[in-house]
């Protein structure tokens, strides 16, 4: 198969496979969690994998890689294009402290029990940056399983607001994050600081320049096809120079997006036109991991990263929790509602990897089995929680 | 002003990258660089010289030319290699949109003038410039060096192109000027009809145009199976996407843009690996689909709407694709095309007219309705380039893709004037 047909494929299964999910009423939770955590479609590339029926040959999968980026670049200007920092203001302060604390002590306790455990007992190496890179991947919250509980129970509760906001917000932090790892890597390969950093100061430039190049262009009354076409142009461009530089795209294209909503005048609309091709790029997302997939992984560092993972959220929550203060705090175990990760740790993986490369597959595999199991759970979890503060 | 500032700072952008790091960490960072730097820039080039009546296509061509090899080089060779599939999804789109334009319940009501004014135009065309070139060729340059088979190969491909007309250019100026009457429906009609004719005759002219160019093809009866097959098989396959389509707009019809391009790689992918004509197959699929469907008409325009980023590339990459050297050398040769189809346009058409009764307007002024070119010719172009891989080609294609920008550019403004002097715009500014 070519890569064009290859595309249309994965685009067709993308988009009957969303179609399919939207229009069905999942009662079991189990199966909610099978359909929202994506797994489908991760099964699905890598049945079409060379590893597997080898329909999406390697070398296909290299030629497609400028169309995953596009949608790493899409998944990052989304996220960034909701940062309207008037509208940031609406929340408390504590929730910015609970969701940065819970954000931070995830991660770096996941990273040192993982580093401590399987280089003191274990004697198992894995380098540094994939280290830190699983760590950040585990340090994100799934919103998409908040946002499916409270739109199947209509939970309205303080509560699912604060969840709500923490997913979101960790998933900024997160991208924020995985800028920082790719620019430190950055500096260890071409071990100059100053081209390190000029690389990434031109990567910041050009984002901020590409969002005031469309701010200037839709001040005039535009229509809705110059507009996409500003956008994927722009996107384009964006996405092309972090990867010319090695730096992130996630990074790259957030900065790019909270730039155009801080700026431009109404992207309300912008948003929604754009949010119609979410789904099917979360999809596309799910698939190129899927056919990225290696079978061959450590068992050890999958069952370690899972029971470590879990441990480090727990910790994590229940230290922010106690940061709201008496009269805000939660009771009971909150964490377990928070240990589902979500696409995003998959992007950060991918992002990752299309620079650098590294030992990419071990590390999708442990994300994908903990995201199944882990979301599962925190679907199970949030549900009846969330009914019960209801 | 802004228009041109942003296309000088992303230009800089660009270049400055290439200073700091000539050659980028990643291959496909080339690659979504420029072609996010074209789209913008070609785009907002293009709305600059509409301020100056030019039309967009130029603008799009013109760019291409200055960030291709030819210019600037940020459009390189192998980056539009790499790239060449969007080239075969926009001509696509171009003849399914061409097709689309095909409404058999219009045309029906003047058929025997259309008929005969595409006829008189064909052959007056096709048989005049055919005959120049043959005849006059040891005095133009590019083509006096040629040896005979090769000269008269080349006349048939320049004659044949020479027919094509601009669907698109067509309905762009009958729309802005909100013209309707008895010339804007005959012009429309025949540009439409002479598009299809010319996209099904074109396997059989390249065939034989082949046995001139390529010294070892002999004209046997395997050939001419192989040719009827590509034919009626693109003919076949277009139709059943045409039906597809169709039921899909009438069982499913949501997220039509996504299901377009879907359509389009789909129909590019099979043509190229069953030896069938995109072009062919795909204005097929849209006659079909408007002539058989309540909303055809409507998916077009959804078509026209979506395209853009991909009309732009495609004029882009030709612009880019132009050899300089050749169109300095063959600039002669342009002219004299150029020139020559207008006079042999002008008698065809009248001649044509003169058989069916027409009004006089028709004999004598709507020969300046047929004078655009833009994607179709341009695809004539690449797939004589596909056909005829090396010199030939490429060679070729540059020249008509030189005689395409001057019709272009003046194919419009004449069309407009004829609109204008029959009185059939209704466009008060």
């Amino acid at each position: 198969m070519t890569s064009l047909l290859s595309i249309v494929v994965l685009v067709l299964l993308a988009y009957t496979g969303s179609r399919f999910i939207l229009k069905w009423k999942i009662q079991n939770t189990f199966l909610k969690s099978i359909a929202f955590t994506g797994i489908i479609y991760i099964t699905l590339g890598y049945l079409l994998s060379s590893k597997a029926l080898n329909i999406v040959t390697v070398e296909i999968t290299e030629q497609l890689k400028i169309v995953f980026a596009l949608v790493l670049g899409w998944a990052g200007f989304l996220i960034g294009l909701q940062t309207k920092f008037s509208g940031l203001k609406r929340f408390p302060v504590k929730y910015y402290r609970y969701s940065a604390l819970g954000f931070l002590i995830g991660f770096a306790v996941t990273f040192l029990l993982l580093y401590g455990i399987l280089n003191k007992w274990l004697l198992y190496t894995i380098d540094f940056h994939s280290l830190l890179i699983l760590s950040l991947a585990g340090a994100v919250t799934s919103p998409i399983m908040v946002a499916v509980v409270v739109r199947d129970h209509r939970v309205q509760a303080r509560l699912s607001h604060l969840l709500q906001f923490n997913a979101a917000f960790d998933n900024l932090l997160g991208v924020l994050m995985i800028g920082i790892i790719v620019l430190a890597n950055a500096f260890l390969v071409q071990d100059s600081v100053y081209l390190t950093v000029l690389h990434g100061i031109i990567v910041l430039a050009v984002s901020i320049v590409a969002a005031g190049i469309y701010a200037s262009l839709t001040k005039e009354k535009i229509s809705a096809e110059e507009n996409f076409l500003y956008v994927i142009g722009l996107l384009l461009f964006v996405v092309g120079s972090a990867l010319y530089f090695g730096m992130s795209i996630l990074l790259a294209s957030m900065i790019f997006g909270i730039v155009t909503a801080n700026i431009s005048g109404d992207t309300r609309r912008l948003y929604q036109n754009i949010q119609q091709l979410e789904k099917p790029m979360y999809i596309l997302l799910l698939i190129f991991a899927g056919l990225n997939l290696h079978l061959d992984v450590n068992y050890t560092l999958l069952f370690l990263f899972f029971l470590v993972h879990i441990f480090a959220k727990l910790i994590a929550e229940y230290t922010a929790n106690y940061s709201l203060g008496r009269e805000e705090r939660h009771e009971g175990w909150l964490g377990f509602g928070n240990i589902g990760m979500g696409g995003l740790s998959l992007a950060i993986i991918l992002d990752f990897n299309l620079i650098y490369g590294g030992p990419f597959p071990e590390l999708l595999l442990i994300i994908i089995t903990a995201l199944f199991f882990q979301d599962g759970i925190a679907l199970q979890y949030l549900e009846k929680r969330l009914i019960k503060e209801k | 002003m802004k228009k041109a500032l942003i296309i000088s700072l992303l230009f800089a952008l660009s270049f400055g990258m290439k200073v700091i790091l000539p050659e980028g960490k990643s291959l496909d960072a080339d690659a979504a660089l420029v072609l996010g730097m074209v789209l913008i820039t070609a785009y907002l080039f293009a709305l600059l010289l509409k301020q100056l009546k030019l039309p967009r296509l130029t603008g799009y061509m013109l760019l291409g030319l200055a960030v291709g090899p030819a210019g600037l080089n940020f459009l390189s060779y192998d980056l539009l290699h790499q790239l060449h599939f969007l080239e075969e999804l926009a001509l696509s789109f171009i003849a399914l949109t061409a097709g689309g334009e095909f409404d058999y319940r219009r045309i029906k009501k003047f058929i025997k003038s259309v008929v005969s004014q595409l006829l008189g135009q064909i052959t007056f065309v096709f048989i005049g410039l055919l005959a120049l070139l043959w005849v006059f060729a040891g005095y133009l340059p590019f083509l006096k060096d040629l040896e005979s088979d090769m000269l008269f190969g080349f006349s048939i491909l320049f004659a044949a192109t020479a027919l094509s007309k601009s669907p698109a250019a067509t309905i762009g100026i009958i729309t802005e000027l909100r013209a309707r009457g008895y010339v804007t429906e005959r012009v429309l009609s025949i540009t439409i009809l002479k598009s299809i004719t010319l996209v099904i005759i074109f396997p059989l002219i390249i065939t034989w145009a082949k046995f001139y160019l390529v010294p070892e093809t002999s004209i046997n009866t395997e050939l001419l199976i192989t040719v009827a097959t590509q034919i009626f098989g693109s003919i076949f396959f277009g139709a059943a996407i045409g039906v597809i389509i169709i039921l899909y707009l009438k069982y499913v019809d949501m997220e039509q843009g996504l299901f377009l391009l879907g359509t389009a790689i789909v129909i590019v992918e099979f043509t190229t690996m069953l030896n069938m004509e995109v072009l062919l197959t795909s204005i097929v699929a849209g006659i079909v689909v408007e002539n058989f469907s309540k909303k055809g008409q409507a998916l077009i325009e959804n078509i026209e709407k979506s395209s853009l980023p991909l009309y732009i590339i495609f004029f882009g990459f030709a612009g880019a694709g132009l050899h300089i050297d050749a169109i300095l050398e063959a600039f002669v040769l342009t002219l004299v095309l150029v020139v020559f189809r207008m006079v042999f346009l002008y008698f065809g058409n009248y001649v044509g007219a003169v058989l069916a009764g027409e009004k006089k307007i028709v004999k004598n002024i709507s020969w300046m309705g047929y004078i655009g070119q833009a994607g179709i010719a341009v695809g004539l172009g690449t797939i004589i380039e596909k056909t005829f891989p090396g010199p030939i080609g490429s060679s070729f294609k540059t020249i008509l893709i030189a005689n395409v920008v001057i019709n272009e550019l003046i194919g419009p403004i004449m069309f407009k004037y004829l609109l204008l002097y029959a009185k059939e715009s209704t466009n008060d500014d």
